[in-house]
């Protein structure tokens, strides 16, 4: 029963565990992929709480789903597309109004120049993530980590293309300056 | 075509997505948790990549499935109330010093072999002839009934107040009279007859038992004293005392009521004031329920919103008043708002929408039966409410200009563009179908448009007009 499953079971194994509802196979796969899909919600909530809050809910739809996996792709692409989804529905959800900003002229893409981002780990780096705005974070996380285009941007937040480039020109500048003001503080 | 990522960012995003988060025992807890409550529900499988906010159908599903399982419980906790409440009253009834003393006569009639005569409605004991024993007895007596009795037989008055020092079985009756206050006695009846009137009797099994065999004892069965009465209430206070003699047995009133100044005058186990009985003529409680709220007519769009408030009703001829104050909501407005600012580094156009609105409301209905039992009521009346401020700010402040300049301040009071005081007409049910539970389903039109089209791109009427379905709990009832 329980001792087909381990922590180095396949992956196919431990899905039909989780289709049997196996808890233990549930949890080895659980536990394989927890880390490299916390980051996602991690980076678009502000809050580690909420972030576990919406992984497992990801993991639920995960669970329940994984039968209709007709394993087209990497199991792990089917579930970070779940995780992620999971993500922008909870930052959807979360936004009492929405807000668009129309700006009569393209903002000029001033991607961040810093040499201080060099030095920071990913730990440091997501924590500076989270010290952005909520709509900006989002918007920076979608188009510079997830390659998402404004366009699809706009979608997915219910804004505007322009709005979401604004957002993203937003979000840079405030990452430049948390970053000089790390450097100074560093440097003090 | 997306532009050419920088290297920073590039570096960025490589770190960020090979990092991995170390793995917490508490979070599979979490997630185990939800397994469990999930295994409970046995959910359906989803579809494997969800988008979007929830259907509404799902939402209304979820709500109508609350408020069936509201219902439920209430109407269960209702009856559980009910039913708790007959099987109460009836040990309660047994327990009244009536029947106390009725039982109590019996057993002790049964226990010493005496012979008990009850009579209901009725306090003397019969046949004075055949009844010489000695009776004592512990009962309820009118000071004004009793004493002619007691002179009648012309006994000795023996009685005292009881200094009632002992524990055990005490017989205790709130006097409904206005005179406040306790008196204790004994009766001794003498070795002669006795016939004495009034009150309630009771027996002490364990005083009997102690007096002569043979005894005859009768035991009334009056079930409360009497409004007039001056309410002296007797405790069963013997059971410690051996009696020193039954000869001379005889009783009188106490003191008089009125030298009982208080509850000190006697020890405090057995001295409780009474009260008197004050009308209630106000009923409370609270109310919880859902809101069915119309925010748009065209095409036809509901809120789903939790109702929750305090309510308070006022006895009126042929009906009550009712009022309360009640929070709800009403979500999907979805009024937009454009702006358009100024600045050395661009201009910037900002639009905002507004969807929620808190409203705190104060219904005034007039209520009235419409069945035999009191049980229905229509209701009718208005509903005012005050829109709540609640998160109505909307701050652009650091919205980065073309120039990378930042917007100095755009902060919009949403609420600039909404009228904050909202008047409607009421019309509903109510059934109470507990003492202490009601549902009640009304339906308000508001009456006034909540957004000023100036500030809204939007001449549409907004109102407030909803279908409450709510549960009324109600803390205290008319009296």
């Amino acid at each position: 029963m329980n001792d087909q499953y381990t922590t180095t079971s396949a992956d196919e194994t431990l899905m039909q565990g989780c289709i049997e509802g196996n808890r233990l196979a549930q949890k080895y796969l659980y536990q394989r992929y927890y880390g490299q899909y916390m980051v996602v919600p991690l980076r678009y909530l502000n809050n580690r709480e909420d972030a576990l809050g919406v992984l497992n809910q990801a993991f639920l739809k995960i669970f329940n789903s994984l039968e209709s996996f007709k394993g087209d792709g990497p199991l792990a692409a089917w579930m970070g597309k779940i995780v992620l989804h999971t993500t922008l529905d909870h930052v959807r959800s979360q936004k009492t109004y929405r807000q668009k900003i129309h700006f009569p002229t393209e903002p000029e893409e001033q991607p961040i120049e810093n040499e201080a981002m060099n030095n920071l780990v990913a730990e440091e780096l997501l924590t500076l993530l989270q010290k952005l705005p909520d709509t900006a974070r989002a918007v920076f996380s979608l188009y510079v980590i997830d390659g998402f285009k404004h366009r699809e941007i706009a979608e997915q937040l219910g804004i505007e293309e322009n709005t979401s480039k604004w957002y993203l020109s937003q979000a840079r500048q405030l990452l430049q300056d948390m970053l000089h003001q790390q450097k100074t503080s560093q440097a003090l | 075509m997306k532009a050419q990522q920088p290297d920073h960012e590039k570096r960025l995003k490589e770190s960020i997505l090979a990092y991995r988060v170390p793995f917490e025992e508490q979070a599979w807890d979490a997630m185990d948790a939800l397994l469990d409550g999930e295994a409970g529900k046995k959910a359906p499988a989803e579809p494997p990549a969800p988008q979007g906010t929830p259907m509404r159908s799902t939402k209304y599903r979820r709500f109508f499935i609350f408020l069936f399982l509201l219902s439920a419980v209430v109407v269960f906790s209702a009856k559980q109330g009910v039913n708790l409440l007959e099987k109460t009253k009836a040990p309660a009834s047994s327990s009244t010093p009536s029947n106390k003393m009725k039982n109590g006569a019996q057993d002790a009639a049964l226990s010493s072999g005496l012979t008990s005569a009850t009579t209901a409605d009725e306090n003397t004991v019969e046949n004075p002839t055949t009844t010489p024993a000695t009776t004592v007895a512990e009962r309820t007596f009118n000071q004004s009934t009793t004493t002619p009795a007691a002179t009648q037989n012309g006994q000795k008055a023996n009685l005292r107040e009881s200094s009632l020092g002992n524990s055990g079985s005490t017989t205790r009756k709130r006097a409904t009279n206005p005179n406040r206050g306790w008196a204790v006695g004994r009766i001794k009846p003498a070795s002669s007859a006795n016939n004495f009137k009034g009150g309630n009797t009771s027996f002490t099994p364990g005083n009997i038992a102690g007096s002569n065999s043979g005894l005859t004892a009768a035991a009334p069965q009056n079930n409360a004293v009497p409004e007039t009465s001056t309410g002296l209430i007797v405790a069963d206070s013997m059971l410690n005392e051996p009696m020193k003699s039954l000869d001379n047995l005889a009783f009188l009133p106490l003191l008089p009521l009125d030298s009982l100044n208080s509850a000190r005058d006697l020890p405090a186990a057995e001295a409780v004031p009474v009260k008197n009985k004050t009308r209630r003529n106000l009923q409370r409680g609270w109310v919880l329920g859902g809101n069915l709220g119309i925010v748009d007519y065209q095409p036809l769009y509901f809120s789903v919103r939790p109702v929750v408030g305090y309510h308070v009703a006022f006895p009126m001829q042929n009906g009550y008043v009712q009022t309360g104050l009640l929070v709800t909501g009403a979500k999907g407005y979805n009024q937009r708002a454009n702006f358009e600012y100024s600045s050395p580094g661009g201009n910037l156009q900002i639009e905002v929408s507004l969807n929620n609105l808190v409203f705190l409301e104060v219904p005034l209905v007039y209520q009235r039966a419409f069945t035999g039992d009191k049980r229905q009521f229509w209701l009718a009346g208005i509903r005012t409410a005050v829109v709540l401020p609640v998160n109505n700010f909307v701050s652009n402040a650091g919205t980065i200009l073309p120039n990378n300049s930042i917007f100095p301040n755009a902060n919009i009071d949403l609420y600039d563009g909404v009228r904050w005081f909202d008047l409607g007409l009421t019309l509903g049910w109510q059934w109470r179908f507990s003492e202490r539970w009601a549902i009640d389903v009304r339906y308000t039109q508001g009456l006034m448009d909540l957004t000023h089209d100036n500030f809204f791109n939007n001449t549409e009427t907004t109102l407030n007009s909803d279908l409450q379905l709510t549960f009324r709990h109600y803390v205290s009832t008319f009296k």
